[in-house]
């Protein structure tokens, strides 16, 4: 990941994460934002799938629990690269918020329905794409491209690339994030201004 | 007692029943189509009535397969490609619609094929019939509203009771009809079993639960409406099934076991019909192939009509039947383009029609298990279903029921590609 250059989210879905003493602990599953359209969309949670785990916060488990999904502040991310997340924490000392109040990238807009104000439907979001700012992930836009269906992630960045030498990147397959008007359970309103 | 069923059997009652009535009985007649019809006649020719019983547990099968699309369609108000695309994978509904689109198509083609078949019955040239009823099918949906396609479609499934009075006509043995329905029996060969699991891939294909779930979500029904959908649904189930009877009855007396006239040269519904002309008059003809012309005409609608919904809720396009060409352009163009693209091919000499059916029949075949998974992982999911999960006790029916679906199919697929006994 570098400044300023956009990433889609589905390229760090299952990527590898590891603890602070650099063990695999899981992978990326989700990451949520503050539901909040007001607010600058930092991805600000990171959701793991632990392969395992004894403890959720400070609730110590009875017997190991499996295939969990814990949000972890992102705060608490060392580094992140498009092949692994690492924590500054030690499995399974990490620092766990709940989902309440927060946009799941994956379960509450990746794949959702985009209607405009009217309800009409528009496309559907193939992919929501980030951009590393000042060191931190923000949600830039929602992409409606067919690339999704290249299924090497490889192969799509090599295209991103020639398209981004060219100058020919089309942003007309990117929504911003700024014309999203509202988020619902079924649906991304998007505002007037995004042509069909 | 009749206290309690006069309050259940009020006016308003009856009035939300009939309003509700149509997805479930639509779906369920349209599977009778020109593809269904000539396996029902193949199989009443070849087999007798003692292949009948196999439509019981076909119907059994079938509703509790099409009653989980109602309830997914009525709770969520989503269509089964959009769940499939929000619960899964953007690259597995993508598979899915690849699949769906040539298999669709090919199925299309196929009822133009029974169009053409039927209309020359009649003496209609099918350079005459076929333009008309691609144009008579894409007019209706383009220019009707929800309500008026409907009620078109509910009238068109009247023409099934043509295959009762051709049944009657070819006057069968009540008492071995009873027989083979009430009793299984079977013999332990190759044709038989493929016979068999050719009839239950006939009956239950994935277009189906694509296309029931869609319906409902464009007539917008609401959860207190479930019980009603359920009774649609159970009702479109029984229609199919006497349909379907009537078919295998009509063809098992006309021509099994009958001297002069071998049971292996019924391969088609058209042969099946010009068949009755000799054995239960020429009436019994006309009527045999009205049926299979109505069939194809209204299956030729709702396999393009499916498609368009599908693709379009895939791909988060606008769709509906109540919309106009300018709000829902892709959606209309799917169906524009499957209409005319197989009325054109079935105008075409010599198209390789029964490598169409057999690319179709294996492409259903492998879809239906990853539909079928795919659907019993949504209904368990609590999430999205909340109290309408599927309960314990019928997660586990649905589960054999779906097993035992898994492996006939992998039996149909493997007699496709090897056609065993054909």
């Amino acid at each position: 990941m570098e400044e300023g250059q956009p990433i889609g989210f589905r390229d760090l879905l299952r990527v590898d994460v590891r603890d602070a003493t650099g063990r695999q602990i899981g992978h990326v599953q989700d990451m949520a934002l503050q539901a909040d359209l007001g607010r600058v969309p930092y991805i600000e949670f990171l959701g793991v799938h632990l392969f395992w785990t004894d403890r959720v916060g400070d609730i110590e488990l009875v017997r190991r629990a499996e295939d969990l999904v814990l949000l972890v502040p992102w705060s608490d991310v060392a580094s992140a690269s498009e092949e692994v997340i690492t924590l500054n924490s030690k499995h399974p000392e990490f620092p766990v918020k709940t989902a309440a109040g927060k946009w799941l990238v994956r379960k509450d807009i990746l794949d959702k329905q985009m209607v405009d104000p009217e309800g009409s439907r528009i496309h559907r979001v193939d992919d929501v794409v980030l951009m590393l700012q000042g060191g931190r992930l923000k949600v830039a836009g929602l992409e409606v491209s067919k690339g999704m269906l290249l299924t090497s992630s490889a192969l799509r960045r090599y295209l991103a690339e020639i398209r981004r030498k060219h100058a020919s990147r089309s942003t007309s397959e990117v929504i911003p994030w700024e014309a999203v008007e509202g988020i619902t359970p079924d649906a991304v309103v998007i505002g007037e201004e995004v042509p069909h | 007692m009749a206290e309690r069923r006069n309050s259940w059997l009020n006016k308003t009652n009856v009035l939300m029943m009939l309003s509700v009535l149509g997805p479930g009985i639509i779906v369920s007649m349209v599977d009778n189509d020109a593809g269904g019809i000539a396996t029902y006649s193949v199989a009443g020719a070849r087999y007798g009535y003692s292949i009948l019983w196999i439509l019981i547990p076909t119907g059994v099968l079938l509703y509790l397969v099409q009653e989980m699309n109602a309830r997914m369609g009525i709770v969520t108000g989503k269509g089964l490609a959009s769940l499939i695309r929000e619960e899964f994978s953007f690259r597995l509904t993508a598979m899915i619609m690849v699949a769906m689109l040539v298999a669709n198509f090919a199925n299309t083609v196929s009822e133009f094929a029974g169009v053409a078949a039927s209309s020359q019955i009649f003496g209609i040239s099918k350079y005459i019939a076929v333009p008309i009823a691609a144009v008579a099918i894409w007019w209706l949906v383009l220019k009707g509203s929800y309500k008026v396609v409907e009620k078109v479609f509910m009238l068109v499934s009247l023409v099934y009771i043509a295959y009762i009075i051709s049944a009657i006509l070819a006057k069968p043995q009540w008492n071995a009809v009873a027989h083979g329905l009430l009793v299984p029996s079977g013999q332990l060969n190759g044709p038989f079993v493929v016979m068999a699991v050719t009839i239950i891939g006939t009956t239950i294909a994935p277009w189906m639960q694509f296309y029931q779930q869609s319906a409902i979500v464009d007539k917008g029904l609401s959860v207190d409406q479930l019980v009603y959908e359920r009774l649609d649904t159970a009702i479109g189930t029984v229609f199919l099934t006497i349909a379907a009877l009537a078919i295998m009855i009509c063809c098992a007396a006309a021509f099994f076991n009958k001297a002069g006239i071998g049971a292996t040269t019924i391969t088609s519904a058209e042969q099946a019909a010009k068949g009755l002309a000799p054995v239960a008059g020429q009436y019994a003809t006309y009527l045999f192939a009205f049926g299979l012309l109505f069939a194809s005409v209204f299956a030729g609608c709702i396999l393009p009509l499916t498609t368009a919904y599908t693709v379009c809720e895939a791909f988060g396009w606008e769709y509906g039947v109540d919309r106009k060409f300018s709000q829902a352009p892709k959606f209309y163009t799917v169906y524009t383009t499957f209409i005319a693209g197989g009325a054109i091919l079935i105008l075409i000499p010599r198209m390789p029609l029964i490598t169409l059916m057999i690319v179709s029949q294996t492409i259903m075949g492998m879809l239906l298990p990853v539909i079928l998974t795919c659907m019993l992982k949504i209904i368990r999911n609590r999430d999205v279903m909340g109290d309408y999960v599927n309960g314990d006790a019928y997660n586990a029916v649905a589960w054999i029921a779906v097993i035992i679906l898994y492996a006939l199919d992998l039996l149909l697929v493997i007699s496709s590609i090897f056609p065993i006994g054909r």
